[in-house]
C-alpha cells in the first residue's frame, strides 16, 4: 500500500463549511416554527447538529477506509437498500409524512433508506462499470441490465412517493454510464421511450400534475398549489442583492412550506440575498468540480466512478434543488446536500464525500 | 498509462463538470433575475401578505341636547373574533371557548367550521370575559376595539335618537339620519404578521390610519321638556287607557323640536327586546285623521282669501246639515255661531258652510300651504306625508269633511308645523331637531339655522285666528283642560273617528283624540301638540288630550322661564265643552276685558295693531284698520256711544 497522499482540502473545506452553515440556516428558518410546534426554538438546531458530528465523523472514518474495500460490499450493500426500500412498506416500521412512506422508524430517528440506496447505488454501478468495462458499448448485455435495475428502482421509489429521489438516482447512473462509455444513442434512445412514460404517471398522479401546472402558472392559485413556489420567490425577492439579514426573514414564518429543508435556498436568499445563493452556488460548483477532478484524476476505474458518481450525486442534487427554488423545474421533494434539514440525507453525504476524499488521496499525477 | 475508454471517460467527465457549471450560471442568472430585476414586484406582493389590516370601527360622536346633556354616548368594548384557518386545534379551540361564549361545545365548532376564516366570536364582551378568553392565548383568536352606543338617559328621546345595531351604523331616529355626520371614518391598523396571522415585530409597530372620530350634534331637544312632554304623555294615555300618544312640543318662531314623545316607549339600549311598535316615531310616521284641530287652518284660510270676516255668522242648521247627500251633525245644535265660536265649540256644520264660501281650490291650496300632504322635512328617517287628495278628485261631501279634518290624514310633526305658522305669524317653517354639529375638537362643524319655508297667511290673519283660538281655552270651549296658569294660552281641540280596517267605514269606539295649541299667546314660545291614540274613558280631545297639554306648557314654561303674562285670566274651572256644548248667547264675553265697556268707544291711541285687534274682537266691534304700527287716529272718538252697526276705523303709523 502507498503512502497516503493528502486529501483535496477543498471538497474537504466546502463539504465542512457547507454542513456548518446548514446548521446556522436550518435553525434561522426552523427556529419559529420549532417554538410553535415543539415548544423548543432549538429543536431542529439541535439535531441537525447532531447530524454533522455523526455525518463528519463517518467521513472522516470513510476517509480512512481504503475506498476499494467498498467494491466488495458493493453487491450486498446494494440489496441491503432494496431489501430497505422494501422495509418501508411495512406498516409499524415504515413512517409516513404528508402522504409520502419514505421513513424506517428508529428509535430517536427516521432512517431515509432512499438516501442510502443512492450512495449504494453509486457503489454498484462503479463496481460494475469497472468490471464490465468491455462489455458497456453493448446493448444486451451493457446496457440493458442496468435498465432493470433502474427500473426496479424507480418503481419503488415512486411507490413511496419519492419522485425526487427516482430522478436523481436515474440521473446520477445515467451519466455514469455515459461517462463510462454506454453510447450516447443508447441513453437517448432510453430517454425517447421514458418520456411517454413519465408524462403518464405525471398525469396519472393528481398530486403531480399539481405540481406541474403549478409549475408552469403557480399565480393560478396562489393560496393552493402555487403556493410553495410563489412564497420561495417572494422570499428571494424580498431579500433583493444584499438580504434581508440572518435571521431576518419573514418568508419561514410559516409562509413558505418546508423552509428548513427542501426550501432552506429561499430562506438564505431572503435573509443573505443574491449574494448568499451566489456564494452557495459558487461553493457547490467549486466541490462538485474538484470531486470531478479527483475522479479524472483516480488511480482506478473503480475509484474515478465512484467518485465521479459521488460528485455528479450532489451536484445534480445542488443544483436541481436549486431551480426548484427558483421556479426553473416542477417541485420535486428533493433537498440541498449538507443545508437541508435531515439525518439520513447529511450523513450519507458527508460519509459519501468521505469516501470521496478517500479516493482523493490515491490520486494519480499531482494531488491537490 | 491510459487506455483509450479511460480517456474518453475524462473527455466526458470534463464535459459533466462543463455542464455543471452551465447549470449553475442558469440557476444563479434566474436567481439575479427574481432577487434584483424583480424585487420591486415581488416585495410589493410580499408586504400585502406580511401585513394584515385591522379594521378599526369607527367611534360614533356623541349626541346632546341643547344644553349639552348627553343622550347617546359611545363607550369602547372589546370584540373577539377567530380566524379559523390559524386555529391549531379547533375542536380544543371550541371546547374551551364554549363556555366563555355561553354556548356548547358542539355549535360553536359546527359554527367554526362553517366559516370561512373570519368569524366573530363575541361583539363587545364585558372586559371580564375578554379577559379570560385572552388568558386563553389561543392562536387564531384576536380582539379588536368596537365601540357601544349607550343611551344613557334610557328611554329619554328614545325615538328620536333611534339606536345603532351591531354593525357601527345607527337604525333609526337622528343616529340613523345623521349616520354619517356622527360616524367617524373607518381607520385600519396594518400589522405585520406571519402566516399564522400573529403579529410580529413588535419594535416596528403597527402604522396605519386610525379612525377619525365622529362629529357630535347637539340636538333642538332640551332633555327636560323632553323628558316632561314623556311623562305626561305616559299619564294622558295610561289614565286614559289609551292604545298610544304622540306629544310634540316645538319652538313656533324657529321649528326647534324642543320635545318630541311617542307612547309606548323603549330603551335603546336594549331596543332589541321590543316589537315595531314600540320602536316606531309615531309623530312622524304615523298619520291619522285630525279632525277639528284642522278647522284652525280652514278659518285661517277663509280670512286671509277673505271670504269671511272675523265676524261673520253662520247658520248651523240646527246640528243637522245635508250636504253633497250626506248629512253632517254637531253633536249639539246651534241656530248661528260666528267664526270665533265656530272654533271655540267646533262646530262642524259651521266649518263646513266656511269651506264651501272658500271653495276646494282655494282649500286645497291652504292646506297645501300649510304643508298637508308633503312631508315638513324634518331631519328624522321614515316621515310620512299624510294624506290629502288631489284636489281635482274631490267630489261631493268631501270639501265638507275636509274642512273639519275628515277624508285627510296628517302626521304630528305636520299638524304642529302648521299651527306653529299661526303662532308665529305666518310663516312655515321647517321643523328640526339638530341645533349645530361639532367635531370632536370643540370647532362648530354646522350650525343649522331656523328655515322658513314659506309664508302661509298673513301676520294679521295669523293674529285674528291666534286670538279667536284663545276662545277655545275660555269658559265654555271645548278646550278648558288646556289652560295654563298664568299665560294665555290658544289651542283647538279635535277628536276624530278612526278608519275600522276590517270594514274601510268609520269606526264606531276608536277615536284620535287631540289638542294643539301654542302658548303665550302674545308672543308664543311653544306649540304644543298631544295626541292620545284611542281613548276609552273619553273620545274628546279636550278631556283626554288638553289635560296633557297644560301640564306640559305649565311645567316647560316654568322650566324655560317663560314670565308669566299680565292681566292674566285666572284658569277656568269649569269642565271643557266637548266639541258641541250647548248653545249659547251670541258672544257672551261682552262685559269688560280690558276695561273696555260695550257700547262706548274705547281710546285705542298708542295701541299697537295687535292690542286693537284683541280689544276690537272683545267688544265684538267690526274695525277697519289702516296702516301699521301704532295707533294715531280713530273714528268714532274715544267715549262715544257706538253699536255693532257702527263703522270704526283706526289709523296706525309707523313708530319712530
Amino acid at each position: 500500500m502507498k503512502r497516503l497522499q493528502g486529501y483535496d482540502i477543498i471538497v474537504l473545506m466546502m463539504a465542512v463549511i457547507l454542513t456548518c452553515f446548514g446548521v446556522v440556516m436550518v435553525y434561522s428558518a426552523s427556529s419559529v416554527m420549532a417554538a410553535k410546534k415543539f415548544h423548543d426554538g432549538f429543536y431542529f438546531l439541535k439535531r441537525q447538529s447532531i447530524y454533522a458530528l455523526v455525518g463528519f465523523t463517518t467521513m472522516g472514518i470513510c476517509m480512512r477506509i481504503d475506498y476499494h474495500h467498498w467494491r466488495r460490499v458493493a453487491v450486498p450493500l446494494f440489496f441491503t437498500c432494496f431489501f430497505l426500500l422494501i422495509l418501508v412498506f411495512i406498516p409499524g416500521i415504515g413512517g409516513t409524512a404528508k402522504g409520502a412512506s419514505r421513513w424506517i422508524r428508529l428509535p430517536g430517528f427516521n432512517f431515509q433508506p432512499s438516501e442510502l440506496a443512492k450512495v449504494a447505488l453509486i457503489i454498484y454501478m462503479a463496481y460494475s462499470l469497472d468490471k464490465r468495462q468491455e462489455k458497456l458499448r453493448q446493448f444486451m448485455s451493457g446496457f440493458f441490465p442496468y435498465l432493470l435495475i433502474l427500473g426496479v428502482f424507480i418503481a419503488i421509489l415512486l411507490k413511496q412517493h419519492d419522485m425526487g429521489a427516482a430522478l436523481t438516482m436515474v440521473s446520477v447512473a445515467i451519466i455514469m454510464l455515459f461517462a463510462a462509455g454506454t453510447r450516447l444513442q443508447y441513453i437517448l434512445g432510453m430517454g425517447a421511450v421514458l418520456l411517454p412514460g413519465v408524462c403518464f404517471m405525471v398525469a396519472t398522479a393528481a398530486y403531480r400534475m399539481r405540481r406541474i401546472t403549478a409549475f408552469l402558472d403557480p399565480w393560478q392559485d396562489p393560496t393552493d398549489s402555487g403556493f410553495q413556489i410563489i412564497q420561495s420567490w417572494l422570499a428571494l425577492g424580498t431579500g433583493g442583492f444584499f438580504g434581508q439579514g440572518l435571521g431576518e426573514g419573514k418568508q419561514k414564518l410559516f409562509y413558505l412550506p418546508e423552509a428548513h429543508t427542501d426550501f432552506i435556498l429561499s430562506v438564505c436568499g431572503e435573509e443573505l440575498g443574491f449574494i448568499g445563493v451566489l456564494v452557495i452556488a459558487a461553493m457547490f460548483l467549486l466541490l462538485v468540480q474538484r470531486s470531478i477532478r479527483v475522479a479524472i484524476a483516480a488511480e482506478d476505474n473503480f475509484g474515478r466512478f465512484l467518485a465521479f458518481g459521488i460528485a455528479v450525486l450532489i451536484g445534480i442534487e445542488a443544483f436541481v434543488n436549486m431551480s426548484v427554488v427558483t421556479g426553473m423545474v416542477p417541485t420535486k421533494g428533493l433537498a440541498l446536500p449538507f443545508l437541508s434539514y435531515g439525518g439520513s440525507s447529511l450523513i450519507i453525504t458527508l460519509t459519501a464525500v468521505g469516501v470521496l476524499l478517500n479516493v482523493s488521496t490515491r490520486m494519480r499525477g499531482n494531488p491537490a | 498509462m491510459i487506455d483509450k475508454p479511460e480517456k474518453w471517460a475524462r473527455v466526458r467527465m470534463r464535459l459533466a463538470a462543463a455542464l455543471f457549471g452551465l447549470f449553475c450560471l442558469l440557476v444563479l442568472g434566474r436567481s439575479f433575475y427574481l432577487q434584483v430585476l424583480q424585487k420591486d414586484r415581488l416585495v410589493k406582493i410580499a408586504e400585502k401578505q406580511h401585513q394584515r389590516v385591522v379594521p378599526l370601527t369607527p367611534s360614533r360622536g356623541a349626541i346632546y341636547d341643547r344644553t349639552g346633556a348627553p343622550l347617546a354616548v359611545s363607550i369602547e368594548m372589546d370584540s373577539c373574533y377567530a380566524e379559523t384557518r390559524n386555529l391549531e386545534n379547533l375542536p380544543d379551540a371550541a371546547a374551551k371557548l364554549a363556555p366563555l361564549l355561553g354556548t356548547t361545545k358542539d355549535q360553536l365548532e359546527a359554527k367554526l367550521k362553517a366559516s370561512k376564516n373570519f368569524v366573530w366570536l363575541a361583539r363587545r364582551m364585558p372586559p371580564e370575559a375578554a379577559q379570560k378568553i385572552r388568558d386563553l392565548d389561543l392562536d387564531g383568536v384576536g380582539f379588536v376595539k368596537e365601540s357601544k352606543r349607550f343611551y344613557p338617559n334610557s328611554e329619554v328621546a328614545a325615538h328620536v335618537l333611534g339606536f345603532t345595531g351591531m354593525d357601527p351604523g345607527g337604525l333609526e331616529g337622528v343616529e340613523k339620519k345623521y349616520d354619517s355626520t356622527i360616524l367617524g371614518n373607518t381607520g385600519f391598523l396594518v400589522t405585520e404578521r406571519d402566516a399564522l396571522g400573529r403579529d410580529v415585530d413588535q419594535k416596528k409597530g403597527t402604522e396605519g390610519k386610525s379612525g377619525t372620530k365622529g362629529n357630535n350634534l347637539y340636538l333642538t331637544l332640551d332633555k327636560n321638556v323632553q323628558y316632561i312632554a314623556e311623562k305626561e304623555l305616559a299619564k294622558a294615555v295610561e289614565t286614559n287607557q289609551a292604545r298610544a300618544g304622540i306629544a310634540v312640543v316645538m319652538e313656533p318662531d324657529t321649528g326647534r323640536i324642543l320635545a318630541m314623545a311617542n307612547y309606548p316607549t323603549f330603551n335603546p339600549n336594549s331596543y332589541f327586546k321590543y316589537q315595531g311598535g314600540a320602536l316606531r316615531n309615531r309623530a312622524i310616521s304615523d298619520s291619522f285623521e285630525p279632525g277639528s284641530t284642522f278647522k284652525i287652518f280652514l278659518v285661517a284660510s277663509a280670512l286671509e282669501n277673505r271670504v269671511i270676516g272675523p265676524r261673520d255668522y253662520f247658520n248651523c242648521e240646527n246640528g243637522s246639515y245635508n250636504v253633497g247627500g250626506r248629512t253632517i251633525h254637531d253633536t249639539h245644535r246651534y241656530a248661528s255661531l260666528n267664526v270665533p265660536q265656530i272654533l271655540k265649540y267646533s262646530s262642524n256644520i259651521g266649518a263646513a258652510k266656511i269651506g264651501s264660501r272658500l271653495g276646494p281650490e282655494r282649500l286645497y291650496q291652504a292646506l297645501t300651504g300649510f304643508g298637508f300632504g308633503d312631508r315638513t322635512d324634518v331631519d328624522l328617517p321614515g316621515e310620512t306625508g299624510g294624506y290629502l287628495r288631489q284636489q281635482s278628485k274631490w267630489y261631493g261631501v268631501d270639501l265638507a269633511t275636509i274642512s273639519f279634518g275628515q277624508g285627510v290624514s296628517a302626521t304630528a310633526i305636520q299638524i304642529a308645523t302648521a299651527v306653529s305658522a299661526v303662532a308665529n305669524g305666518g310663516n312655515l317653517m321647517r321643523p328640526y331637531l339638530v341645533e349645530k354639529v361639532v367635531d370632536d375638537t370643540g370647532q362648530v362643524v354646522k350650525e343649522i339655522a331656523p328655515q322658513v319655508k314659506r309664508r302661509v297667511i298673513s301676520p294679521e290673519t295669523a293674529r285674528t285666528v291666534a286670538r279667536m283660538l284663545e276662545g277655545v281655552v275660555d269658559e265654555g270651549g271645548t278646550g278648558t283642560n288646556a289652560a295654563v296658569e298664568g299665560y294665555r294660552v290658544a289651542g283647538k281641540t279635535g277628536t276624530a273617528q278612526k278608519v275600522d280596517a276590517a270594514t274601510h267605514g268609520y269606526s264606531a269606539s276608536k277615536r284620535t283624540a287631540s289638542f294643539v295649541g301654542f302658548v303665550p299667546l302674545e308672543k308664543p314660545r311653544l306649540t304644543i301638540l298631544v295626541v292620545v291614540d284611542e281613548p276609552k274613558t273619553s273620545p274628546y280631545g279636550g278631556v283626554v288630550a288638553a289635560p296633557a297639554f297644560s301640564a306640559i306648557a305649565q311645567q316647560a314654561l316654568c322650566y324655560l322661564k317663560v314670565p308669566p303674562e299680565k292681566g292674566i285670566r285666572k284658569k277656568v274651572q269649569q269642565g271643557p265643552r266637548e266639541e258641541a256644548p250647548p248653545p249659547q248667547p251670541v258672544m257672551e264675553e261682552g262685559g269688560s276685558v280690558d276695561g273696555v265697556e260695550t257700547g262706548t268707544m274705547p281710546n285705542f291711541r298708542g295701541m299697537s295693531m295687535r292690542q286693537v285687534l284683541r280689544v276690537m274682537e272683545k267688544s265684538g266691534l267690526n274695525v277697519k284698520l289702516q296702516g301699521s304700527g301704532r295707533a294715531v287716529e280713530q273714528h268714532p272718538p274715544p267715549g262715544s256711544r257706538i253699536s255693532t252697526q257702527d263703522q270704526v276705523w283706526v289709523r296706525f303709523v309707523p313708530s319712530a
